[in-house]
């Protein structure tokens, strides 16, 4: 581009020079400056990506400060130099025309999807300064169980944040995903472990969850890797998704029955004696506790699981053989491999969790095994803080009634509703909303009802949720593209490796990182947590340089960006001690700390919570496309395009039995509530159920592609009640969010 | 070819635009006295009671009030977003003037930008087919923008906005004819 002869900051031309500035020119000058080059600036940055937690290594192409491109990091041990949909288009995300721009408040007192909030623009200061003075209010006056905050326990400045206040309501959503993975994992393995060997196993056992379609390249590449070395893979699913197709074998469970195959499988294994004796007699409290195992298990037959999953006896018997034989299975857990979607998750997470150690694979080659990653301290480790205050006060949604689920902090969104409308009314006086919206909760309407009755709501988002549509503040968020980490790599871990997540861009308008957030209502509230052994203030780069230094991935995160990957290649060395909690460094099967806590040391057959009766005759299943990430990205224009909106999807066969016609409108009913859609035929699931897919409905009118576009698979999801959970022996807190029976009728 | 209008005119007409599409607060503009356009005359009423003005500056044109008017020329393209296509063109109009925006966080293809340059295109005396190809790379979208700020605005300060950059619309239209 060639430069204009022409000097806009002064005039000439046509008006002459020498003149007087005129108002164009002032105007002028107030908004542009001189430029610093008449060229764009164009750069290739390394950083990683946000939609899911394996943060796939990207590398992104930027002109002036603006991603243009991205793709993936080759050499990256989770993405291995591909991104998935939704990665690829993370651009949707970063320039999202509705993003938050700017902090605002609301001006209308009065609240609700019908009301307009009136929200004016206010600086960052007035936004600090108000939710801090709310904070010390409410605090001060109702005590520390008074402030809800409803975010994961990250990043560790925000942590800190929350901790250094005394808060005793940190809620997260991970009762609805691997929650009774990390109880039951604590106590049998030692520890929550997100690494599957699955390109090395042999035979792949996966009941519910659809690894391949619903996030994680890592495990979609594991899996298919697997296929083609020849993998044998099982699938139980109630409806035939990708990784069924994927599959050497489907089977067409009944919606939770999945644990009676799991201990039908056992059963085949102890009874048989085929599981491994190497691993089991020396890793293992088999020995123990075999005269319990072999009698608790007996009961649980092929025959006796058949009828309640459909699942023949004999395919069970010989999978459960096959699976003990291969030398290197794997039976993986996570999010919707119903660790979470029914009221017996925690039982099946158990069983699956023995079935692996049967198997002898825990740690070892085609197995679950431990991430090697480097060892990067937290903020408290560089910076150590003042003892942090008891979290005193009444925990909203009774988890503290579940020890167990209690112990490893997270959750739960499924009681939180019921705490607030029954258990504790009025208790919660402030609530601050972290990149959550109230789509993530069973029964959003429960939750919309319990805010109405929070004296002050805080959203930190990129986007106006229906949770922000309520508040008094929202806070501009940012997007992983705005900011900068250090990944470990810990889901394909076989040795330490490390991505440098570099902002690729700065964030636009008056958007600002949750870590700022944390410092600066810190400093307002609880300074002395936030500063350094010299009394200075916490810096968030120094901090992070220093991290990066301490783990040895670089003299600073500059030197580490400049790698982008760094990496400790090692031999992998199967563990011969395991840190599973009470097991003297064995792995437990037979658990004694489930005999309290309202747990079992073994897994016991539980039916799911709500089974079809004559009111509600059939299954409701929800599902998450791989198009999407849960409730969070219907608004991105790119995904929006490939899939805007939902159905109910039906076999053909259950529509004709109650006289439904493809595309017509049905609704849907359950104890919880109702739900209005079409009906779209498809033959991939069973036919005594109905499925709708998760992430639509969204209310906020402030969302343009989202906003009204489907509807919620939550209104018809019952709220869940943690007396219900204790007196059920849900001890590791599954949200139930599959849990719900329907009928449906033709409109 | 038309001619524009007369040309202290349009300058002033793209010039308050374009500083009421930047300035929420329409007490920090400055009206010159003898401005006489009709939406010189609306900013000095609105300036007497501001917080309505500032209110539905909000309402109209930012997150999370209604979104009804996007300000960003992007917004308006084929495959609506931020920071897209017409962002880097109109920073390469800038910068072949030798010129950028403050804001650099913000997206160069803010209305409220790309009328006070062209204010300043037209009154440095560029030649017609510069002005008009300008016109119509970045200020002919505004159609669909005034067309929605017609249809949202309840402040007389942005119904007179609205009017104002139809007038500018027509004007450089008729140029370009």
């Amino acid at each position: 581009m060639s430069l204009s002869r022409r000097n806009l900051f002064q005039l000439g031309g046509a008006v002459g020079a020498g003149l007087a500035a005129s108002p164009s020119l002032q105007a002028f000058e107030n908004y542009f400056s001189p430029a610093a080059s008449p060229y764009a600036d164009m750069k290739t940055v390394v950083s990683a990506c946000g939609v899911c937690s394996p943060a796939c290594g990207l590398q992104a192409r930027v002109k002036d400060g603006v991603m243009t491109f991205v793709e993936g990091l080759p050499g990256d041990a989770h993405g291995n130099g591909r991104l998935c949909g939704k990665g690829a288009a993370g651009a949707g995300f970063l320039y999202d025309p509705d993003r938050l721009k700017y902090p605002m408040k609301r001006t209308n007192p009065r609240k609700g999807f019908d009301e307009d909030p009136g929200f004016v623009r206010i600086t960052w200061q007035e936004a600090l300064d108000t939710i801090a003075e709310k904070i010390g209010h409410y605090k001060t006056n109702f005590g520390a169980e008074s402030l809800m905050f409803v975010t994961l326990p990250a990043p560790d400045i925000w942590l800190r944040f929350i901790k250094s206040i005394g808060v005793v309501n940190r809620i997260d959503h991970r009762d609805e995903c691997f929650q009774t993975d990390m109880v039951v994992q604590k106590y049998t393995t030692g520890g929550k472990t997100w690494c599957n060997d699955f390109a090395n196993s042999k035979y792949i056992l996966l009941f519910g969850w659809d690894i391949l379609a619903k996030a994680k390249l890592v495990y979609a590449n594991g899996i298919l890797d697997a296929r083609d070395n020849g993998a044998k893979v099982v699938h139980f699913s109630p409806s035939y998704t990708p990784t069924s197709r994927a599959s050497s074998e489907w089977f067409n469970i009944r919606p939770g029955s999945d644990l009676a195959v799991a201990l039908a499988m056992i059963n085949v294994i102890v009874s048989e004696n085929r599981y491994n004796k190497d691993f089991v007699d020396t890793y293992t409290n088999f020995a123990k506790y075999e005269t319990q195992i072999r009698a608790h298990f007996s009961e649980y037959t092929p025959a006796w699981a058949e009828t309640l999953s459909d699942v023949p006896a004999d395919a069970i018997t010989r999978i459960a053989r096959e699976f003990a034989g291969s030398g290197a299975s794997i039976a993986p857990a996570h999010k919707k491999t119903l660790c979470a979607n029914y009221n017996n998750g925690t039982q099946l997470v158990h069983a699956i969790s023995i079935l692996n150690i049967l198997a002898g694979t825990v740690d070892r080659p085609g197995g679950r095994y431990f991430p090697r990653t480097f060892s990067v301290p937290g903020v408290d480790a560089v910076y150590p803080p003042p003892a942090y205050p008891a979290a005193a006060g009444r925990r909203v949604d009774g988890r503290d009634k579940l020890p167990h689920a209690h112990a490893v902090d997270a959750g739960l969104f499924s009681t939180t509703a019921d705490g607030m409308l029954n258990k504790f009314p009025g208790m919660i006086k402030f609530a601050m909303w972290r990149d959550y919206t109230t789509l993530a909760f069973p029964h959003p309407p429960s939750m919309e009802k319990a805010l109405q009755s929070v004296e002050f709501n805080v959203v930190y988002d990129f986007l106006p949720t229906d949770t922000a549509s309520l508040a008094d503040i929202v806070l501009p968020g940012t997007v992983n593209f705005e900011t900068s980490d250090i990944m470990n790599r810990d889901y394909n871990a076989k040795y330490p490796q490390a991505v440098a997540r570099s902002a690729v861009v700065p964030p636009a308008f008056e958007i600002k990182s949750v870590g700022y957030v944390a410092m600066e209502l810190g400093k307002r509230l609880a300074p002395d947590y936030f500063k350094t052994a010299d009394g200075s203030w916490i810096n968030l780069s120094t901090l992070l340089n220093e991290k990066t230094k301490r783990a040895g991935l670089g003299e600073n995160f500059a030197d580490f960006v400049s790698k982008g990957i760094v990496e400790k290649k090692a031999d992998f060395v199967p563990r011969t001690t395991f840190g599973a909690v009470g097991g003297g460094g064995k792995c437990q099967i037979y658990v004694p700390a489930f005999e309290t806590g309202h747990g079992e040391p073994l897994p016991k057959w539980h039916p799911k919570r709500d089974e079809p009766d004559s009111t509600y005759p059939y299954y409701y299943l929800t599902y998450i496309p791989p198009i999407h990430k849960r409730n969070s990205s219907q608004n991105n224009a790119i995904l929006n395009e490939m899939m805007g909106d939902n159905e109910a999807l039906i076999n053909p066969k259950l529509a004709a039995k109650i006289g439904v016609k493809n595309g017509q409108r049905v609704l849907i009913r359950s104890r919880a509530g109702q739900i209005e859609l079409n009906a779209k035929f498809t033959e991939l699931i069973r036919d005594d159920a109905v499925m709708v897919i998760h992430g639509f409905g969204h209310r906020s009118r402030l969302l343009t592609k989202a906003g009204g576009k489907g509807v919620r698979d939550g209104d018809i999801i019952p709220i869940g009640n943690i007396d219900d959970f204790v007196a059920t022996k849900n001890f590791g807190g599954a949200s139930c969010i599959m849990d719900a029976v329907v009928n449906i009728t033709p409109l | 070819m038309t001619k524009m209008p007369e040309q202290p005119q349009i300058l002033l007409s793209l010039t308050l635009a374009g500083q009421v599409l930047l300035q929420s607060d329409p007490a920090l503009i400055a009206v010159p006295s003898d401005a006489g356009i009709a939406l010189s005359d609306e900013i000095r009423l609105a300036q007497t009671v501001p917080d309505a003005a500032v209110l539905e500056y909000s309402r109209l044109f930012l997150n999370p009030t209604g979104v009804e008017c996007h300000l960003w020329q992007s917004v308006y393209a084929d495959e609506p977003r931020l920071f897209g296509p017409a962002h880097h063109s109109a920073l390469e109009w800038f910068r072949r003037y030798g010129a950028e925006p403050q804001m650099s966080n913000e997206p160069a293809d803010h209305l409220g930008l790309l009328l006070l340059f062209y204010a300043r295109l037209i009154e440095e005396g560029e030649p017609a087919d510069v002005t008009v190809a300008y016109f119509n790379e970045h200020i002919a979208w505004a159609t669909e923008f005034t067309s929605k700020l017609q249809q949202q605005a309840r402040h007389p300060l942005y119904l007179a906005l609205a009017r104002e950059i139809q007038s500018i619309l027509a004007a450089g239209v008729n140029q370009a004819m």
